[in-house]
């Protein structure tokens, strides 16, 4: 098992080193650099910028040296801990970090929580009632989050919310505690808003799981000892929450390191349309104005997140599963 | 292919069909019937996935025939009618002599500017009939991209009279037949992209299951690397990276290409476990000491016995590659006007303008869900004939 | 512009006649009140100057009060600060942009042959911190933005040969090497307050002249060295709240791009009162809260949540939906002039690197054919909800350089000419689908990439495109990121760019960009204008003698102080660009609007709106005030 452990942790840190490149390929991949995003947004409020000033920005920030100088310099520094320096925001990228990730995390595990919320009784009921008309019913409602493209989803819910209830529903806080410490007020304030992130990832997400749990749940039901029990005369709410549902969950709990990076993945889109003061919006930004220091850090953060997912998942799989433990050795 | 799928799979003992024979709640099969048979009498159980099968084919009709439904050139601005509203179909006509006739005619508008507040008013006309004609000449297209001609499902019995089934966009064009070509290219889209990932996760997941070893470790840590790369930020890269030179349609098969990189590592990884599943029956085997060549032991005996699988695996990839295509375009990165895509329209809509005062313009976002619904029902319900116990 | 005209001569002549409020008669906000009651603060006397700019305010003299709520868009939106509370220059635009008149400065004098600026400060004026004022601070900012060693973002104003000489406390005077009859004016743009910003006891601490250990005062403050922490925070961005200044608010949170909300409180300091002796700005405190979407700005414009706004969201698209909001958001919509003269200007690129694409562009009468092909009523009708006239780029009506010519040629729309003069230049020739084949034999095809940001420009693209097909000519039409467009423009690879009309009223003269190969944003001629410039760049081009002959005139207008002189002579450019015809415009704009809370007093009707007179900053805001 340890030597197992062992040789995936390898594996990992042979794999981010592969994505370092690649993240830093894809972001140096559009044309033009960060002093060209910054000039063209200049220009869009009406300033004019001279070619000097250009030539000193590019000097700056060292835009000028080759793509694999600047490859290697950044490698150095992310080995030494040193996660660079943002172009656009003029700040430390840990700093930038160390603001938004509380609340981004906070925004996904809630949205992870409630995703197996609404995906886990609707699984459950539509494999314990198959074919029928709740099945059909839950099944749409159950789809439909994922169906409805998020930026619209969202969109639509900002609108709802302003027309019928004459609420904004966008960002987090009201304007009040946007710059305050957090207290019970400020917290019931953030309650209020995030509400709204939380149903559209939530909604997203959960079809998936309920796919998953509705087809496990179904092998379950027709294995004998489901039979047995109910011949035997046991209610059959019990037969199905006692057993069947926890083996049928099983693969599921397993597959639980892979839910947060989809969630944020999904999360994405959504952030930027409610204007959410999480990492998302920041990401968009970096990549759009090839602010790379700062893009580079945070896709490959999401990729860390991945890959310690796929490592937590398969541990957990191998723990369950000894088959994987001694045998198949990394196949999952 | 067929024919040679029935024999094979029927020599098969260990076939899992049979046992899903047992199961009490499917009714009496024969061993007299095909896999195929048993699929889709097992299919049709599943009423939400044949419903969602008939509003599917509607779709594929609606994609192959866009240019003869629509009565309106796409493209074509008609300045006066910019933000018009749906008009309704009236079916019973009255005459003037009192009596009644079934014709079909809807309303003509009257146009008012608002100058203060910016925008035309539009006001039912009723004393303007226009009444609407079948298999009408209007706007020149190729049929089937090669037959060219004018003739049009519907049109005005009058020509030049405004017809907006679905109301009309921004620059006043008409909603009904942007969507239909907005249907053709999304469901292109992928389609194209799933056929490119079938035939990348095949092969490549195929040759990993079956040869093993070296080359099924090194595709299994590509596989992991590939899906460990956050997919939103390696699109934006890729799709702004596009020269800007390009045609829409180099445009068009890129950000299929880019889209699919996210479909067959998936695909790649249920043929491998097929693959590696398959790779101990006695049949494969058998296969082998008779001095089959390894391409035939795969194309011949292997790839037919989970061809099944294959399939429900990319009909729940199609809606995914659909998603994706509308996510691209909402950050401004998909495909681009003048092509129209379901994305491309949504982008166009996404904006508090449209939500208050002219909603008819989220239509593609009402089809992007139906579409995405019954594909992913269609696809289950395939997944539930063909085999329920592959999860 | 009209209807307030009679609001600016008595504001003017207020400024003339100089303290006619006694000391004892200034009052103060009763927050400030009680500080100086419990003894935190001193009084209104000693914080006001000896002699504090008396505003006239435009409705009625206003109470204390209130929140000013705006929003502003992504990191980057410095302009909005700039355009409201960042508008305090030494000098400033007067309201009407007739005239420039004295701000932070008392009182200034300019000698015969505009070499030598004289500038009188207030007496007893104090940064925001309540340190004094004084001419050491103007030499200082001078110093800064001279200094060889400064490797930051520099003003758009050119400084070189500019010196500053300290005469006494209160009183500074700028030599130019060479005469400049425009600088004044460009003080009193919006770049102009970069001499009042940075103080020398705060931002001196970042100036190796003034402190050997500048660049260890940086790092402690979170920069890479002193020039980008100067840049940073004490000259363009407001990623210092500490930074004291002279504004009628003072920088509450760090406007870093991460906080939410930016927040600004009363200056206590502020050196304006009112016609009746109160210590201005009436308003307690602004909040511009941060977003990332326009959208989301037109939520909260129609949910009552900005009070006095046009930025991002004052589009004629958005309008209806704003129109509509008004009684349920509580706000009013106020007109403004647009002083910008085009909605879209279409500029093929005339300096091309590809000798074909040169040869073809660089033909009058292909731009000319173009020009008529194109059918503007439409684009009116269509994007524009019917409002505004066709137009080339050229100054408006309403501005003294208004050149009929080159406003209004070619402006016709004529397909068949078109077609004739397509002919005539040799195009005649055809392809299948009915394109013209340029000179090499090849399909005129020209690329346009409009910035995706701007949907307006898409649109026309997409109109235009289809007006075009008409007479042989393939416009390929995209959207793509803001970046890519500059890009392209950068290196010269653009076949077309589109971008709106600035330079519509006085302005044309500080910034000919569409008139003559100017700067970076003249697109139409990049080569051209990076030797104008001076540049070095490596594709800078001497122009044709024409095109050399403009500028030379361009460069004679700054040798002149006299006004009547100047306009002679940058008519005889615009004449010049009328007969070039280098661009093509398309729209001439209607007026826009602003959205005012409707308890919001003191706001202006029909107000200019343009950047370099940076709309609404010259009406005063600190005048603003809610109605009780």
């Amino acid at each position: 098992m340890w030597a197992y452990i062992v040789r995936r942790i390898i594996t990992m840190i042979l794999t981010l080193l592969a994505l370092s490149v690649v993240v830093f390929i894809v972001i140096q991949l559009p044309p033009g650099d960060f002093v060209t995003s910054y000039i063209a947004s200049l220009s869009a409020s009406g300033e004019t910028v001279d070619q000097e000033t250009i030539a000193i920005l590019r000097e700056r920030y060292k835009l000028d040296s080759p793509v694999l100088v600047q490859y290697l310099s950044w490698l150095m520094q992310l080995l030494q801990g040193n996660l660079g320096y943002s172009f656009e925001l003029q700040k430390s990228v840990s700093e930038i970090f160390s603001q938004r990730i509380g609340i981004s995390l906070a925004v996904e595990l809630t949205a992870v929580v409630f995703m197996w919320a609404i995906a886990v009784p609707i699984g459950v009921y539509s494999a314990v009632n198959q074919y029928s008309l709740g099945d059909y019913a839950f099944t749409i409602l159950g789809f439909l989050g994922l169906a409805i493209p998020n930026f619209l989803f969202a969109l639509v819910l900002m609108y709802v919310c302003y027309n019928w209830f004459g609420i904004t529903i966008t960002g987090l806080f009201s304007t009040e505690f946007m710059n305050e410490r957090w207290s019970v007020a400020r917290f019931l304030d953030f309650a209020s808003h995030v509400w709204a992130p939380i149903l559209v990832i939530s909604t997203a997400g959960a079809a998936q799981l309920v796919r998953v749990l509705r087809a496990n749940l179904l092998d379950e039901l027709n294995k004998p000892y489901v039979l047995t029990a109910r011949a035997k005369g046991l209610p059959k709410r019990r037969v199905i929450w006692r057993y069947p549902v926890r083996v049928a969950m099983n693969p599921l709990i397993s597959t639980v390191g892979w839910v947060l990076p989809t969630v944020i993945s999904s999360s994405f889109v959504t952030a930027i349309v409610l204007n959410l003061p999480t990492l998302s919006p920041i990401l968009l930004r970096s990549l759009l104005s090839q602010d790379m220091y700062l893009a580079g850090a945070l896709i490959l953060f999401m990729g860390v997140l991945t890959l310690v997912g796929t490592l937590i998942s398969d541990l957990l799989l191998a723990w369950i599963d000894p088959r994987i433990r001694l045998g198949m050795v990394g196949a999952k | 292919m067929q024919k040679k799928t029935l024999t094979t799979l029927d020599g098969t003992a260990e076939d899992p069909i049979d046992e899903i024979g047992a199961d009490p709640r499917v009714g009496h099969v024969t061993g007299s019937e095909s896999q195929w048979q048993l699929i889709r009498r097992r299919f049709a159980k599943h009423r939400l996935a044949v419903i969602s099968l008939w509003i599917l084919c509607f779709f594929a009709l609606v994609a192959v025939f866009a240019d003869f439904i629509s009565p309106n050139d796409p493209n074509d601005v008609q300045a006066r009618y910019t933000y018009a509203p749906p008009q309704g179909i009236n079916f019973i006509d009255k005459t003037e002599d009192g009596g009644w006739r079934i014709k079909p005619y809807v309303y003509g508008y009257d146009v008012e500017i608002e100058p203060e507040a910016l925008r035309r008013v539009f006001v039912i006309d009723e004393t303007d009939k226009i009444y609407l004609e079948f298999f009408k000449r209007s706007w020149e297209y190729n049929l089937f991209g090669i037959i060219p001609t004018d003739i049009h499902l519907i049109g005005t019995e009058k020509p030049r009279k405004p017809l907006f089934f679905f109301g009309a966009d921004r620059l006043g064009r008409d909603m009904f037949s942007r969507l239909a070509y907005g249907t053709r290219i999304s469901l292109s889209v992928g389609l194209v992209g799933v056929i490119m990932s079938l035939v990348l996760g095949v092969i490549i997941g195929g040759f990993a299951g079956y040869f093993g070893g070296f080359f099924d470790a090194a595709t299994q840590r590509v596989i992991e690397f590939l899906r460990s790369l956050p997919t939103i930020p390696l699109w934006m890269g890729l799709a702004a990276a596009m020269p800007s030179s390009w045609s829409p349609l180099q445009v068009y098969f890129a950000i299929t290409l880019i889209l699919s990189l996210l479909g067959w590592t998936e695909l790649a990884r249920v043929v491998r476990g097929r693959f590696l599943a398959l790779k101990g029956e006695d049949y494969v085997a058998a296969a082998r000491y008779d001095g089959c060549s390894h391409t035939r032991v795969i194309l011949r005996h292997m790839v037919p016995s989970f061809t099944s699988h294959i399939i429900t695996a990319a009909s729940l990839a199609v809606p995914a590659m659909i998603l994706a295509e509308t996510a691209l375009s909402f950050l401004g990165l998909g495909l681009q006007a003048p092509v129209i895509s379901w994305g491309v329209l949504l982008q166009e809509a996404q904006n508090i303008r449209t939500l208050a005062t002219a909603p008819w313009l989220l239509l593609p976002g009402l089809a992007i869900v139906i579409a995405v619904l019954a594909m992913n029902f269609v696809g289950d319900g395939l997944r539930d004939a063909a085999d329920p116990y592959s999860h | 512009m009209k209807r307030f005209g009679n609001y600016a001569t008595p504001l003017i002549a207020a400024l003339a006649l100089a303290a006619p409020v006694a000391a004892q008669q200034y009052t103060e906000a009763p927050e400030l009140a009680e500080l100086v009651a419990a003894g935190t603060l001193p009084p209104v006397e000693e914080r006001l100057p000896a002699n504090p700019l008396v505003v006239k305010p435009i409705e009625m003299v206003g109470t204390y009060g209130g929140v000013w709520r705006s929003a502003l868009k992504g990191s980057f939106d410095t302009g909005w600060i700039r355009r409201t509370i960042g508008y305090q220059p030494l000098v400033a635009f007067n309201y009407d942009w007739t005239d420039v008149v004295p701000n932070v400065a008392e009182r200034f004098e300019v000698n015969d042959d505009a070499t030598e600026f004289t500038f009188y400060l207030r007496k007893g004026h104090k940064w925001s911190d309540g340190e004094p004022f004084t001419s050491a601070d103007l030499d200082f900012a001078l110093k800064v933005m001279t200094s060889p060693d400064y490797a930051g973002r520099k003003v758009n104003i050119p400084l070189a040969g500019v010196t500053g000489e300290v005469v006494d406390e209160t009183t500074f005077k700028i030599k130019l090497e060479e005469p400049n009859g425009l600088f004044l004016q460009r003080l009193a743009t919006v770049e102009g307050p970069f001499i009042v910003n940075a103080s020398k006891h705060y931002c001196g601490d970042l100036f190796p002249e003034t402190n050997p250990d500048a660049n260890a005062v940086a790092q402690e403050r979170g920069f890479d060295n002193w020039s980008q922490a100067m840049e940073q925070s004490c000259f363009f961005n407001f990623q210092d709240a500490n930074r004291p200044l002279l504004f009628a608010w003072r920088q509450a949170t760090n406007y870093d791009g991460l906080n939410q909300l930016v927040e600004w409180e009363r200056n206590p300091y502020f050196f304006k009162i009112d016609t009746e002796g109160q210590q201005l700005p009436y308003i307690d405190d602004v909040k511009m809260v941060q977003t990332e979407s326009v959208e989301d700005i037109v939520l909260k414009v129609v949910n009552g949540e900005i009070d006095f706004s046009n930025r991002h969201f004052a589009t004629v698209a958005n309008k209806p939906v704003i129109f509509d909001g008004q009684e349920a958001g509580g706000y009013t919509l106020k007109s403004t002039v647009d002083a910008r003269m085009n909605n879209a200007i279409l500029q093929l690129n005339i300096t091309h690197p590809d000798e074909n694409k040169r040869k073809l562009f660089g033909m009058k009468e292909f731009r000319q054919a173009l020009s008529i092909g194109m059918d503007r009523e439409e684009i009116i009708d269509v994007v524009y909800a019917g409002q505004g006239e066709p137009h080339q780029a050229a100054p408006r009506p309403s501005s003294p350089f208004y050149n009929e010519q080159l406003a209004k040629q070619f402006t016709e729309y004529d397909p068949d000419a078109a077609n004739a003069l397509l002919d005539e230049i040799g195009l005649t020739e055809m392809n299948s689908d009915g394109i013209r084949l340029g000179f090499d034999g090849e399909p005129i095809r020209i690329q346009l990439l409009a910035s995706s940001d701007q949907s307006e420009f898409g649109d026309i693209a997409q109109l235009v495109t289809q007006q075009w097909k008409d007479i042989g000519i393939d416009l390929d039409a995209r959207n793509a990121e803001r970046s890519l467009v500059y890009e392209q423009i950068q290196n010269n690879q653009h076949d077309m760019h589109v971008w709106w009309g600035d330079g519509g009223m006085n302005d044309a003269m500080l910034d000919p960009r569409f008139y003559m190969p100017f700067n970076l944003e003249s697109a139409f001629a990049q080569a051209w204008a990076q030797h104008f410039m001076g540049t070095g760049s490596s594709f800078a081009e001497a122009p044709p003698t024409e095109v050399q002959a403009q500028m030379d005139i361009y460069n004679s207008i700054a040798n002149t102080g006299d006004a009547a002189k100047q306009k002679e002579l940058f008519d005889q450019v615009l004449q010049a660009a009328a007969d070039q015809f280098y661009v093509m415009g398309t729209v001439l704009p209607a007026d826009g609007y602003i959205v005012a809370n409707k308890n919001l007093g003191n706001v202006p009707e029909g107000q200019i709106y343009t950047w370099l007179y940076p709309q609404p900053g010259p009406m005063q805001t600190s005048q603003l005030f809610y109605k009780q």
